[in-house]
């Protein structure tokens, strides 16, 4: 399908998905002349508007648009759904795991993904890197990081 | 006199104001010879670290990188003929051309010389120009407010590249970020979903990181390895008596052109840089040597990216209005730390502009020294292992987002930003005018209400308060010369490609 008519059809149910929680918001007691849902009703329909002036306008210049490459596109959105699984494992396990761990694994873990080879190098850069990381946020800046329950875990098991 | 002797107390109280201005010029040369990361991705990935900063060293330090990754870009242009940056395309012509002939040290020394040249030029209009500027704001109504923000959003045109419609499309999605958390008049929730992680907005610089560094690590997970640099080609020379000599037209063109872009939004960057180029060639005595290792071909669109670096940040201090994506992470960096740019940063943070600007005057001799030092060691750290490069900064991103408020579900958001950010690339819109509507969008929004409470709902206080009606009709003459503008460049690329 036509790039243009894909990003349409999404601004379409963006703007009607966010008019129908507009249309939700509690007016409140002291609602001006506008209200709090009265610029946002306003900006649904201007992205309604918008994206159905482009989607027309794909609809009609369809045959003479050149398609891309979207056997190589589909595989770059692949690589990169990969990288963002690792960002999102990332945000799961580290109040578990606690900072300097899964750090290290992240940074081991996505460049094994983007190319890298099991080996020492790998396993000290990503020591090393979390180590850096650990002394230049929370030692030298003083910004805590999440501790993980893997510490307290240990200590029970300890007692 | 008197900003002299401030900027020097500045420094005097703040030291730190040198520091981040060397580390953020020498993070800058090396982020900008990395392939892929631009000047506001290099920026974007130091935000988190400015939050716990100074608020003069974190602006100085962010400022800094952006002229640092001009000069930087134009590394790989000249020894690998692959741009570090967009606005170091026009660079490679010659800059590469120059290296195959064994002068790759002279094109590097030409490139430092005319970047310092230019942004020594940037940073003096930059000195004289916005304080003026913003003084004329200090009269500003609520109303003036909303047509300044209007005005700014009236830039989304210019920032389109290419689809007009998609520009505008991106622009109010950037608006609806804009009222998530609480309404400014009523204290109504909107668009919170009951988390109360929500009730205080979406911060712009969660945007910013998202769209800007996550998605460039997105798109890098696809694309193969850069080429790597002989290091031995990299010695810089600078350029003796005579050749600055040659240069100097060349830089004035730079320079003049650089000033004029800079103040256009969306008109910086390779635009800057290519125009130069063009105009250089058009006025030299040598015009058959361009694009066969000309030094004046590297000269002028260095000078210009080195005045950009400084000139396209004007409008966004004096009126708050960000014209590029540097700009645009600048601005995110004076929001951490609650200073609002436009017209009464002056009055309200004084002290601290004055750092910034003894910041940026202490840059210029950071980048001179710099320039020099660390080269080679640059040139060694971008010929790391790619996926060890690029497995870092996701961990350096990751634990900065986490840093700005302690939150993880902030990391959530500003990695649902970076998937925001790779849909638009491959969806070919436009991110910029979506950071307008998310910076603008409370502003407006906030100011259109409270005027109209103060005017009793009537809709003529917008048109009656002289400054916004200036405003409003400077925005409507914008938005008309760009939509022109775009349909007529349309217009043109059709006409050659038929001719093709």
């Amino acid at each position: 399908m036509n790039r243009d008519l894909v990003t349409a059809l999404i601004g379409i149910t963006l703007a009607v998905g966010y008019h129908i929680v507009a249309s939700n918001i509690a007016s409140g007691l002291l609602a001006d002349e506008v209200g709090p849902d009265g610029l946002p009703r306003i900006y649904a329909w201007m992205l309604g508007g918008l994206s159905t002036l482009l989607g027309v306008r794909a609809l009609l210049q369809q045959r003479t648009q050149p398609t891309g490459d979207e056997g190589e596109e589909g595989r770059a959105a692949w690589r990169a759904l990969g990288l963002l699984l690792i960002a999102c494992a990332y945000v799961a396990a580290v109040p578990v795991l606690g900072y300097t761990l899964t750090i290290a694994v992240i940074i081991a873990v996505a460049a094994l993904y983007q190319g890298g080879r099991l080996s020492w190098s790998l396993a000290l850069t990503s020591v090393l890197g979390a180590a850096a990381l650990w002394y230049v946020f929370v030692y030298l800046l003083h910004i805590a990081q999440p501790e993980g329950m893997l510490p307290d875990l240990i200590e029970r098991l300890r007692a | 006199m008197n900003e002299i002797m401030d900027m020097f107390q500045a420094v005097v109280r703040t030291p730190m104001i040198i520091v981040a201005a060397f580390v953020g010029t020498a993070w800058g040369i090396v982020g900008g010879a990395m392939p892929g990361i631009s000047p506001s991705i290099a920026m974007a990935l130091l935000l988190p670290f400015t939050y716990g900063a100074d608020p003069a060293a974190a602006v100085v330090l962010l400022a800094s990188t952006y002229l640092g990754a001009e000069y930087g870009g134009s590394i790989p242009a000249i020894l690998i003929r692959t741009p570090g940056t967009n606005s170091a395309a026009a660079t490679v012509l010659d800059g590469y051309a120059m290296k195959e002939q064994g002068k790759a040290g002279d094109a590097l020394g030409i490139s430092l010389y005319s970047t310092l040249v230019g942004a020594v030029f940037g940073v003096l209009m930059l000195l004289t120009l916005t304080q003026p500027l913003a003084q004329v704001a200090l009269a500003f109504q609520p109303q003036s407010y909303v047509g300044l923000g209007v005005l700014g959003l009236s830039v989304i045109a210019s920032c389109s590249e290419g689809s007009l419609v998609k520009g505008l499309m991106a622009g109010v999605i950037g608006l609806m970020i804009a009222t998530v958390g609480t309404d400014p008049v009523t204290g109504v929730n909107r668009f919170t979903f009951d988390h109360p992680d929500l009730l205080s907005g979406i911060p712009p610089i969660l945007v910013m990181v998202g769209v800007y560094a996550i998605t460039n690590l997105l798109e890098q997970a696809s694309t193969p390895a850069w080429v790597q640099t002989n290091s031995n080609e990299a010695r810089l020379k600078m350029p003796g008596p005579l050749m600055r000599a040659r240069l100097r037209l060349s830089q004035v063109i730079g320079c003049i052109i650089g000033f004029i872009e800079g103040l256009t939004p969306g008109g910086g960057g390779a635009i800057s840089a290519f125009i130069s180029y063009n105009e250089a060639r058009r006025w030299s005595k040598n015009p058959e040597e361009f694009g066969k290792g000309s030094p004046e071909g590297v000269a002028a669109p260095e000078a210009s990216n080195g005045a950009v670096s400084a000139t396209s940040l004007i409008p966004m201090l004096g009126l708050g209005i960000p014209g590029s994506n540097s700009a645009a992470v600048l601005l995110g960096g004076f929001l951490i730390h609650g200073m609002t740019p436009g017209p009464l940063l002056f009055t309200k943070h004084a002290d601290i502009m004055s750092g910034f600007y003894a910041g940026k005057v202490i840059s210029l001799v950071a980048l001179l020294v710099l320039g020099y030092l660390i080269l080679r060691p640059c040139i060694w750290l971008v010929n790391r292992p790619k996926h060890y490069l690029m497995s870092f900064i996701l961990a350096l991103v990751l634990s900065g987002v986490y840093a700005i408020q302690g939150s993880l579900f902030h990391v959530g958001i500003a990695i649902g930003f970076g998937v925001l950010g790779y849909a638009f690339k491959i969806l070919a819109m436009p991110v910029l005018p979506m950071i307008l509507g998310v910076v603008l969008g409370f502003m407006v929004e906030s100011n259109y209400r409270r005027a109209l409470v103060l005017s009793d709902g009537d809709h003529m206080t917008f048109v009656e308060e002289p400054i916004c009606a200036a405003l409003l009709l400077l925005a409507a003459v914008f938005l008309i010369y760009s939509i022109v503008r775009h349909y007529r460049d349309v217009a043109k690329a059709k006409q050659i490609g038929l001719a093709a």
